[in-house]
């Protein structure tokens, strides 16, 4: 969802350049291809509800900005809290 | 250009059928198909093609309305086909399906147009500054560039009649601040004959302006290798699109298709952008008319208008007119191409051209196929599709032409004809769904139902520039998004408890 919607009315998450898309897809892809650990369904839909909030405010920085690096950061920390290993290709 | 001058006929109003007409010649008066002619009603003289020819007696569409036309009226015919006039001054105009520029009709007769007023597509006026590519004496194949005129941040290439068998010698050239109709070169023909040149040429519109250059090798057909970038997700990750290849937007009414269409226009990897308003609304057409010029583009730092052509047949306009909007606009798209520009036509939306054909068609009498379009549907969508594609232009530039065509189905019905035929001539089908659209998902496009033949063809592509495992990767998000989907209806009917974590994860 996070990546196939976009919000047309953003000027930033509107438009997404190639290489951005590159890089937004890696990381979704290490994500979902992750082996997550929970302890029941509520901690995991607590987990994606987190995850699809952090990727959405991802899309909505602007690229290479602050913002950028930090919401990136803060999706890696919450998925590695579950078992999430990120790769240099992500 | 300056051709010669074709010969003009007359002919007699037989019988008026809305905007058909059946015109009568005398039996040494030739009628060709395709042929335009002018309905001569008191000072009025109203626009009209040629349909079909039987013996002497021919089937004419009126792009005007027909009120009072009578049997007996006369016909003139011009022994020329239907064409676009080609030259500097088409960006950043809005013209109708006949290339009549509205906001030069508007400024001379007003808002409410009179019957059968026609304006040049190019202004007669302004003045352009040619710069010749070429000396006397030099030989330039049919499309060759013989100068260049600056036209916003592009340089608009003036070439060698495209109709020209072979390769021309230039006896005479001029540079300078010049009108697109005042001689700027003369030319001694392959076959000895001196021509002028002008800074704008007509083409038949039904004609595809590469067919001869292939034909006789001066321009050749490429495979689309690359893709163009539209800066939408969805699109270009999972359901890409060539540039020089074909897309439809199908989507029911509230979907998003103009929209969506608006975006890829501004974001679009490409240089010009032709959009062809087919027989939608009106207001909807003010809105693209008032938003390209106050919109930025990201490209050039202008805005959208000034690479962009409108061509606008809304539905309360001529039905006839309609039919040929499309293909103008693809004429135009042809001409840019030729020049080594990567084009968009974005075509809004065909099932109003469809439906217009059926109209024609219908007070032709002709069989009617499934719910009542004419049995050539199918070949009339493919002939309009096939005129997409990547070229190398007669002077070594690589041009495309990508057209992407929304499609209005009634009711979101995907299995009625238009669709269909769609659905069998274009590589990527982007499918909007009103259930989605419903539930704020923008683009609405169902990654469920829609396709993308190019996510293959442009692998090569993709393992170069983006990653070795591109394709790879995306199919099995793909499968992994058929399963969510699965294990989604599942939930539906057994509940949240009735599936594993593992599942539910999915």
């Amino acid at each position: 969802m996070v990546y196939l919607q976009q919000d047309a009315f953003d000027e930033i998450d509107a438009c997404m350049p190639r290489e951005r898309q590159l890089e937004s897809f890696r990381l979704l892809k290490g994500l979902i291809d992750a082996g997550y650990q929970f302890k029941d369904k509520d901690e995991a839909r607590s987990f994606f509800t987190e995850l699809t909030s952090l990727y959405k405010n991802w899309n909505y920085s602007a690229y290479g900005s602050t913002d950028f690096a930090r919401y990136r950061k803060e999706i890696v920390d919450l998925a590695v809290k579950h078992g999430y290993i990120e790769t240099p290709e992500a | 250009m300056t051709a010669e001058q074709p010969v003009s006929r007359t002919a007699k109003i037989i019988g008026v059928k809305e905007s058909l007409v059946l015109i009568e010649v005398d039996e040494n008066t030739p009628i060709m198909k395709n042929e335009l002619g002018y309905i001569c009603v008191g000072n009025e003289r109203l626009k009209a093609e040629v349909l079909r020819v039987r013996r002497h007696t021919a089937d004419m569409q009126v792009f005007e309305d027909t009120r009072g036309v009578r049997v007996g009226d006369t016909v003139e015919l011009t022994g020329e086909m239907l064409s676009a006039v080609l030259g500097p001054g088409l960006l950043g105009q809005v013209f109708d399906g006949l290339l009549n520029p509205l906001h030069a009709l508007a400024g001379k007769y007003g808002f409410f147009l009179p019957r059968g007023v026609t304006v040049p597509a190019l202004d007669q006026e302004k003045k352009w500054h040619f710069e010749p590519g070429v000396a006397i004496g030099d030989r330039v194949s049919p499309g060759g560039v013989i100068g260049t005129v600056p036209e916003g941040v592009f340089k608009h290439k003036i070439m060698v009649p495209f109709n020209e068998p072979g390769p021309v010698e230039i006896t005479w050239i001029r540079g300078g601040n010049l009108g697109v109709e005042e001689v700027i070169a003369r030319y001694k023909s392959s076959k000895g004959i001196e021509r002028e040149l002008t800074m704008s040429q007509r083409w038949p519109v039904r004609k595809p302006i590469p067919e001869a250059l292939i034909r006789r090798r001066y321009a050749e057909r490429l495979y689309p290798a690359e893709p163009i970038t539209t800066a939408t997700r969805i699109i270009d990750t999972f359901f890409p699109i060539a540039q020089g290849g074909t897309g439809c937007i199908p989507g029911p009414f509230g979907a998003g298709k103009t929209v969506l269409q608006s975006l890829i226009a501004r974001y679009s990897t490409v240089d010009i952008v032709i959009i062809v308003a087919c027989g939608e609304r009106a207001g909807e057409v003010v809105e693209t008319i008032a938003e390209y010029p106050e919109t930025k583009d990201p490209r050039t730092g202008g805005t959208l208008m000034d690479r962009t052509v409108i061509i606008c047949n809304t539905s309360s306009m001529p039905v006839a007119a309609r039919e040929a909007s499309i293909y103008t606009g693809i004429t135009l798209g042809e001409y840019f191409r030729q020049m080594g520009f990567h084009v968009l036509l974005i075509a809004d939306s065909t099932s109003r051209w469809a439906q217009a054909m059926r109209e024609t068609s219908g007070r032709m009498e002709e069989i009617p196929g499934e719910e009542a379009f004419p049995a050539y549907l199918d070949s009339s969508v493919k002939n309009v599709y096939e005129r997409a594609g990547v070229l190398r232009c007669p002077d070594g530039s690589t041009g495309s032409l990508t057209m992407i065509g929304t499609v209005s189905p009634a009711g979101g019905n995907f299995e009625e004809p238009v669709t269909q035929s769609t659905l069998g001539t274009v590589k990527t089908f982007l499918g909007l769904s009103a259930d989605r659209a419903y539930r704020r998902f923008y683009p609405a496009i169902d990654p469920l139902i829609s396709w993308s033949r190019y996510l293959d063809q442009l692998g090569a592509w993709f393992t170069r520039n983006l990653d070795a495992n591109w394709v790879r990767d995306v199919k099995s998000m793909q499968e992994l998004l058929e399963q969510g989907d699965g294990i989604y209806q599942m939930m539906q009917v057994t509940g949240e408890e009735g599936i594993t974590e593992e599942d539910f994860i999915t």
